[in-house]
């Protein structure tokens, strides 16, 4: 027998760091792939878990549509309080509309300067017409058509940053900007803005709430299939054990098992939140018609969609290694 | 390589050890023998790290146990293979990739475990068998599948529980002399087995317990009278 310590045998590998990440990350895709493989070897039952997780990530997700929708419908906007100032009609002889929009924009921007001002826009009578005629719908054309002019004025639309003093900061900058020449009128509403912010607030914090309930239910279910997985697979972990696995080493297949969960069952949730903002849109199609409107429809935007994908992912990770520090470390060799 | 310095173990009160004192030397082959009950397992179990002794210590390659925790368990644990009487091997996966656990496990190259999985087979004879799955093969087979999986890593000591204890003699002793040629090759091993008849074959010293005590084989000295004892002292009980 070779005169060398024990800890320097044979038995671990002598390689490079780099080889070493190389095993490590061959090790992390087979476990990836054997976890993923492993979930349909029990096909029913997997399906009734996903769907369970489906269900509990498409609820939030759907509220949070619903909430977004609305709130598009009534022109509701979180970023603030919007502000109409109408301008005056050209009436400067000669001046072209070009040069009339131009001063507009100017104008716009001198607004933006004025304090509480978040946001301003430029809407030119032409604009405002083509506006008109999305919302009203195709049955408005002719009547618009039949106008000898654009009866409609250009505008400034100023958002209103949120906050603790809305109302005061509100009145004082449409103050500012009717004693402004070119203007002619502000309009806002701010009572029934702080009336929507008040619901809307409601809505989203009783989404949060449901939302945390329904993140601890997938956590719960993946816990659980994570522990009947251990539970089936407790020769496996032994024998990997007394062969020289690590807690860690013992883990990773049940992690991904987690992962695969979650993230599954985040993408079975977007294709139902998708299916039912479909459904949405052939429901109020005749909606449309019969009031001769359109309504736009808010979809989930991608970046949503990734939140809730690698959220549900981590959650199922979490939900997998609650379990699993807790028995894997538990099934020790007797 | 293998010491135990005054070892006992106590379960709930039951002693199952008691002040046990032995030296296995580097690259030494020895027999522990005793019959169902006398301690040989749980002897064993204390080399594994699977229990740890009550009092006393143990040492392997001069490393207290003892003071080994966490994932130094595992890493030390790869130092040793084990063969048991029932073989332990995993029906979800075929020969080789049974074989090749401990390797996948210590994080050896894909490349390195092929190579060595399959003299690991090669050198037990069911090279050929590599893709079945184990509850295809002979009991015999099986245990050879599970000597394989314990020397694939090139361990310096090899423990071996009841190896032999549900073949026939004729396989008994092919298990033996695969055992033996491992030896052979400098692999420091302990075999707790009582068949007598299959010890009193081979020229190794023979650890002997009764009801937890070590009554013979402990130390280098005492071989020959011990060995002349052996079979006579359990020979009832075997």
């Amino acid at each position: 027998m070779r005169d060398t310590p024990l800890k320097q045998g044979a038995t671990s590998p002598m390689l490079s760091w780099r080889d070493q990440l190389r095993v490590w990350r061959d090790s992390h895709r087979l476990f990836a792939k054997q976890s993923f493989d492993r979930l349909w070897e029990k096909p029913l039952a997997t399906l009734v878990t996903l769907t369970m997780l489906a269900i509990a990530i498409a609820l939030p997700t759907l509220l949070h549509l619903g909430v977004k929708n609305v709130s598009s419908w009534v022109s509701y906007s979180d970023s603030g309080l919007e502000m109409t100032a109408y301008l005056h009609m050209p009436t400067v002889p000669g001046q072209s509309i070009t040069d009339f929009n131009s001063e507009g924009q100017a104008l716009a921007l001198r607004v933006a300067q004025l304090s509480g001002v978040k946001q301003v826009e430029f809407i030119s009578a032409e604009d405002a017409l083509l506006r008109l005629e999305a919302i009203a719908g195709a049955g408005s054309i002719d009547i618009i058509d039949s106008l000898p002019a654009n009866p409609l004025p250009a505008a400034i639309r100023v958002v209103v940053g949120q906050g603790p003093e809305l109302a005061s900061i509100a009145n004082a900058l449409a103050q500012q900007i009717e004693v402004l020449p070119e203007v002619e009128s502000v309009r806002f509403n701010l009572e029934w803005f702080q009336k929507a912010q008040a619901i809307v607030q409601l809505v989203l914090r009783i989404n949060l709430a449901a939302s945390v309930l329904l993140g601890m239910g997938v956590v719960l279910v993946i816990g659980n299939t994570v522990r009947v997985s251990i539970a089936s697979r407790r020769e496996e972990i032994l024998v990997a054990k007394l062969v020289g696995a690590t807690n860690a080493y013992a883990r990773r297949p049940f992690l991904y098992l987690g992962v695969w969960l979650g993230a599954t069952g985040a993408a079975m949730a977007l294709i139902i939140s998708f299916a039912c903002m479909y459904a949405l849109t052939y429901y109020i199609k005749p909606l449309e018609a019969a009031y001769s409107t359109n309504i736009s429809i808010q979809r989930l935007s991608a970046d949503t969609a990734l939140v809730i994908f690698l959220a549900s992912a981590g959650l199922g990770w979490v939900g997998s290694w609650v379990i699993c520090s807790n028995q894997i470390s538990k099934l020790e060799p007797e | 390589m293998i010491e135990f310095n005054s070892v006992s173990k106590v379960y709930r009160g039951q002693r199952a050890l008691a002040d046990l004192n032995f030296l296995l030397d580097r690259g030494e082959m020895a027999f522990l023998t005793g019959h169902s009950g006398a301690g040989k397992s749980t002897l064993l179990k204390l080399i594994m790290l699977i229990e740890k002794p009550s009092n006393g210590e143990v040492l392997i390659d001069g490393q207290t146990l003892t003071k080994v925790r966490g994932s130094n368990i595992a890493k030390l644990r790869r130092n040793i293979g084990f063969v048991y009487q029932s073989h332990h091997l995993l029906s979800d996966r075929n020969v080789f990739d049974n074989v090749a656990l401990p390797l996948m496990v210590a994080g050896f190259h894909h490349r390195d475990i092929a190579r060595r999985v399959r003299a690991a087979l090669d050198k037990v004879g069911l090279l050929s068998k590599e893709k079945q799955n184990p509850a295809t093969l002979s009991g015999g087979e099986q245990q050879r599948v599970g000597i394989a999986r314990a020397v694939v890593n090139k361990p310096p000591i090899l423990l071996a529980d009841e190896p032999t204890g549900n073949l026939d003699p004729q396989l008994s002793a092919e298990i033996m002399q695969l055992l033996h040629d491992f030896n052979n090759a400098g692999v420091t091993l302990l075999i707790a087995t009582h068949d007598l008849a299959l010890i009193a074959k081979m020229p190794h010293r023979s650890l002997i317990l009764r009801q937890g005590q070590l009554i013979g084989g402990g130390h280098l000295s005492d071989n020959a009278a011990i060995e002349r004892n052996a079979p006579a002292d359990l020979g009832g009980h075997s």
